[in-house]
């Protein structure tokens, strides 16, 4: 029996934002800004708009940007806000940003961090009119060992 | 229904995922990006980000939990800065 667990977080959203060539770091910062842990960035080439403005099209980079940031439900909406301002997509052609929810995520958690989440849990009195919180954020598994 | 599997990793492993699963007949298609991440690995090549991939795995939804674990499994998830899997439905 192997002694590996995974542990499954969710409410969870990703939010991709594309934009022209050069303007991700200041999405990315925008995003840290306001308590997005991190982003992935990788290139890529678009088409779309720019044909649709003609000779104006010009102005607007060929060369995409494709930002990936994962976040907590709570914190989504100031962080989708904070990348929209930031890339000025309010602006024709600076690109277009959304957001798909996830059904789970995984990653490496230390131990004490899931300690921290299950010990307030255990302290709560139980109340008796109180609703109880419905706080859906990780549970664990056993997994195989994979053969590498 | 088909289920989007998305996993950040070091730079690399991509590749060898996807020759690892290529065969599996469970999973429709996988498609490997490279990238640069902030946040997600210790190390870090030069600047404030350092090179990761980024798998994307289209799966049968019936299967997703299999291989969404077995990825988890050859990633070492368990490990610090091992990366990320997330899971989405594809509508």
């Amino acid at each position: 029996m192997s002694d590996r667990q995974i542990t499954y977080l969710t409410d969870a959203l990703i939010i991709t934002c594309i934009v022209q060539a050069s303007h991700a770091d200041n999405v990315v910062k925008a995003a840290q800004n306001v308590g997005a842990q991190g982003a992935t960035v990788t290139y890529a080439r678009g088409t779309g708009v720019r044909e649709r403005m003609g000779l104006m099209g010009v102005a607007i980079d060929e060369q995409k940007e494709m930002v990936r940031i994962i976040v907590s439900q709570e914190q989504s909406d100031r962080v989708f806000e904070a990348m929209y301002l930031a890339g000025e997509l309010d602006k024709p052609g600076m690109g277009i940003m959304f957001m798909n929810k996830l059904d789970r995520i995984a990653t490496y958690i230390p131990d004490e961090v899931l300690a921290e989440e299950a010990e307030p849990k255990a302290k709560a009195k139980p109340k008796a009119k109180a609703a109880p919180k419905k706080r859906k954020t990780a549970t664990r598994r056993p997994v195989k060992k994979a053969s590498k | 229904m088909i289920t989007e599997i998305g996993a950040f990793m070091h730079k690399g492993e991509g590749l060898r995922l996807m020759n690892e699963l290529h065969d599996d007949e469970k999973i429709l298609g996988i498609y490997v990006e490279a990238g640069r991440t902030e946040d997600l690995f210790a190390f870090r090549e030069f600047g404030s980000a350092s090179e990761n991939d980024i798998v994307t795995i289209l799966v049968d939804t019936r299967h997703a939990t299999k291989i969404f674990d077995l990825i988890c499994s050859k990633m070492g998830l368990d490990e610090p800065q091992s990366g990320m899997v997330f899971q989405m439905r594809v509508q």
